[in-house]
């Protein structure tokens, strides 16, 4: 990809976030240099995985539907990155190392109960944790990771 | 005493009551503190830094989408913007109100009320914000209000709430808190101080009144035995209250302690402030008596046995009180183990008890006797048991003759002779006693008995000897049983009632006294006489022998002594001897031991005789020989009792 054309095509995304209402039911993965868009067809196209879980975040237990978050990066391509920021749609981030954040089972869902998820449903993309499955990771360390609204996951090199 | 009142009122009910209210009181102060520092706990700092992030953002998102529809008021917004800002903020108050992460900001103060109100309001703008978007512009102007009210409200509640706000309040409360807590630790140790202080005094005042005796405040036996050790000048005197027990029974436990409560005064009246006096039980006690040269030692234990003798009274009765005293003396030699000298003193009053002695001081003669007592009484054992032993007891005979003829033989006393085959010749007497305190009295007569039989049988069957047989009887002899024995012993042998006579001393008397005249009537009965044995040494008075219904007087050796020199006690002797023919009492006159003497004595008439002069005691193959040599005359076998008759 030539200079030229990996710029139109970064313009064209800043444009399709800043413009687009497309933008906010996108997931943008950028390692500072290339950005990927991937929207819910595409996310829904990879193996899904299922979690079903409590969390600090409603009432009783709900079911979570979509690709592992390894998966979406893998998605991505090998960039040797080892620090991954997720950012949310009202501008949380939240940074970790790929190592841990691979290590979490953790999920971006894009369905809650077999349903989409809107926007005041804390959607479209929820990183969800297998809380009920892995207690361990049910505290502050890791609830930290649980980005809702997700918007954009960045992929750098420490 | 004074000291042991000011200790009573510090163990006085209001002081423990006090000092546990003081802990008590400490108690729910910690309590209480501990109740607010819980609330404290539960506005943690992580819930903290939660709560001010949740309003931050929900600032920051307020603020978002106010900035999204002052663009669109001017008419330059984007409408999707627009939109995600009111659902992002949309979601936050969803999440502030309902999730489990958020309810610390909600439970603070009246947040959940404001919340609920300002996400009823943010809710209350999607229809004009819709009809906005759509290009309706009725009444959007007035939404716009009502959206920066909210929003100020919004901004309100965050400035308001938390930022800087919780974290004061948790600061001020971490400082009452601390504060608090500092109070109560002084508190606490003061109290603790307290505590200890009055702890230690209680141990102190436990282990004092463990050492010393509730009845008399003597120090007692926990504190004799805590004693390292005893200065060897120091002489140790142990004393029981004799007959304790049975005034225990007597009087109770109140009269018990009252007698134990006036024996320790009289000590204490006796005892200078260096000796020192112990109670080890309610009858016992230990005297250390300061050092003194030994031979005031006996005196000072004189002095003690007499002071302890008094007429104790209690109610309308009279007790007379008494101790017996057992003392180790002051220690010359090496200073050996206090335990040891103590022990020696106990074994002296037991021994004093024993032979009913006031007092007994250890020293080498008392050990020795207690051992040399030790091995006769095993060797009475032995004896008794028919087992081989060291002890060798036997029997000799002391004829007595008569006044008028000494080769006229009326009989002889059966005399014991005790020989150890290490102490060699004991005094029959020492043994007699020595049975009669280890209840072998019986035991011993019993043999005797048996013995007597055995030696002299052949002399009533073969010889048709018609002599006396003098039997002394000792004090456990004296009893009903005594008829059964001498029947089944004496005469079922074949010894003939008539020969018989038994000895009995007045003091062994006065013992059995209610039923003596009972015992020697029936043994008259049985045609068996009874002779007074050591008449006039006794401790009993004339009239009480006079009572007593035996057919003899032995009159005791000491008139004898001198009366070939001193006519009065010649005559004093003669006199005994004539009170004795007006009571029809037969004499016999012991101790005569010369020729001037034995003719003294045949002048008084119808008497008997033994002694040196006559014949010293024999075996009986002597005694034997003597009565079957050709000089040697006895009563004829149909004589009366003991009176002379001469055989032709």
């Amino acid at each position: 990809m030539n200079d030229r054309l990996r710029s139109m095509l970064g313009l064209a995304i800043l444009l399709l976030i800043t413009f687009g209402s497309a933008s906010a039911q996108t997931l943008e993965i950028t390692d500072g240099k290339e950005t990927l868009v991937l929207d819910r067809a595409l996310l829904e196209s990879f193996p899904q995985s299922v979690i079903e879980t409590t969390s600090p975040y409603y009432d009783g237990t709900a079911e979570f539907a979509g690709p592992t978050l390894a998966r979406v990066i893998e998605h991505f391509g090998s960039t040797g990155a080892n620090e991954v920021t997720l950012v949310a749609l009202n501008g949380y981030k939240v940074a970790g190392s790929m190592k841990e954040l691979m290590s979490l089972d953790a999920i971006v869902s894009t369905r809650q109960n077999g349903e989409p998820m809107s926007i005041r449903q804390r959607g479209p993309y929820w990183i969800m944790l297998p809380l009920s499955e892995r207690p361990e990771l049910d505290s502050e360390d890791f609830h930290r990771y649980m980005v809702w609204q997700l918007n954009r996951i960045e992929l750098t090199q420490e | 005493m004074n000291s042991q009142s000011v200790l009573a009122g510090l163990f006085s009910r209001i002081t423990v009551v006090l000092l546990f209210s003081v802990v008590g009181v400490l108690l729910s102060a910690s309590f209480y503190t501990y109740l607010q520092d819980r609330k404290l706990q539960s506005v943690s700092l992580s819930a903290l830094r939660m709560a001010s992030w949740n309003l931050v953002r929900l600032g920051s998102e307020a603020s978002a989408l106010d900035r999204e529809l002052s663009l669109l008021d001017r008419g330059v917004g984007e409408p999707a913007q627009v939109t995600l800002r009111y659902d992002v903020l949309w979601s936050r108050y969803d999440y502030l109100l309902t999730s489990k992460e958020s309810a610390p900001t909600r439970e603070h103060d009246s947040n959940a009320a404001r919340l609920q109100d300002l996400f009823t309001r943010l809710q209350a703008l999607e229809d004009p914000l819709t009809r906005r978007l759509a290009g309706d512009l009725t009444g959007w102007s007035d939404a716009m209000a009502a959206w920066h009210r909210q929003w100020q409200d919004a901004m309100q509640l965050v400035t308001d709430n938390f930022v800087g706000d919780e974290t004061s309040r948790l600061m001020s409360s971490v400082e009452a808190s601390r504060d608090r807590l500092a109070k109560l630790r002084i508190l606490t140790l003061i109290a603790l101080a307290v505590v200890f202080g009055y702890l230690a005094l209680g141990m102190a005042f436990l282990r004092k009144q463990s050492k010393t005796d509730p009845v008399t405040g003597l120090p007692n036996s926990h504190y004799l035995h805590s004693l390292g050790g005893v200065d060897p000048r120091i002489s140790i005197i142990t004393c029981a209250i004799q007959k304790y027990t049975l005034v225990l029974s007597e009087y109770g436990q109140e009269g018990a302690t009252s007698l134990t409560r006036a024996f320790a005064r009289k000590l204490q009246r006796e005892l200078s402030a260096d000796d020192q006096l112990i109670q080890v039980s309610a009858s016992e006690f230990v005297i250390l008596l300061a050092p003194l040269a030994p031979e005031f030692v006996e005196s000072s234990v004189y002095q003690l046995v007499s002071a302890t003798r008094f007429d104790w009274r209690i109610g309308d009765s009279v007790w007379h009180a008494s101790a017996v005293f057992g003392v180790a003396p002051p220690c010359t030699g090496k200073a050996g183990d206090w335990q040891i000298r103590y022990q020696q003193a106990h074994r002296a009053l037991v021994q004093a008890s024993e032979e009913n002695q006031s007092y007994f001081i250890d020293g080498e003669a008392l050990r020795r006797r207690i051992l040399e007592e030790r091995q006769i009484h095993a060797g009475l054992l032995n004896l008794f048991n028919e087992e081989p032993g060291a002890l060798m007891l036997r029997l000799v005979y002391q004829p007595i003759v008569s006044a008028a003829d000494v080769n006229l033989v009326t009989g002889a006393e059966v005399l014991l002779r005790c020989e150890h085959e290490s102490l060699g010749f004991i005094p029959p007497n020492r043994v007699v006693e020595l049975c009669e305190r280890y209840g072998l009295g019986e035991q011993l007569g019993c043999w005797l008995f048996r013995r007597v039989a055995a030696e002299t049988r052949q002399l009533y069957s073969g010889l048709r000897y018609t002599g006396n047989l003098s039997i002394n009887l000792n004090p456990a002899m004296l009893s009903m049983k005594l008829i059964g024995n001498v029947e089944r012993l004496l005469l079922e042998p074949g010894i003939p009632a008539a020969a018989l006579c038994m000895e009995i001393t007045e003091d062994n008397a006065a013992l059995e006294f209610g039923n003596i005249n009972d015992v020697i009537e029936a043994l008259h009965g049985l045609g068996i006489t009874f002779a007074l044995d050591d008449f006039g040494t006794g401790h009993s008075s004339l009239e009480y022998v006079r009572e007593l219904k035996v057919d003899r007087l032995k009159i005791d050796r000491c008139f004898v002594e001198g009366i070939e020199l001193d006519a009065n006690k010649a005559k004093f002797l003669a006199s005994i001897v004539a009170m004795a023919n007006q009571a029809f009492m037969k004499s016999v006159i012991e101790g005569v031991e010369n020729e001037l003497q034995w003719q003294q004595v045949q002048s008084f008439g119808d008497v008997l005789v033994q002694g040196y002069y006559a014949h010293k005691p024999m075996s009986f193959n002597d005694y034997l020989a003597l009565l079957l040599d050709a000089g040697t005359r006895w009563p004829a076998p149909d004589s009366a009792r003991g009176n002379a008759e001469v055989r032709v």
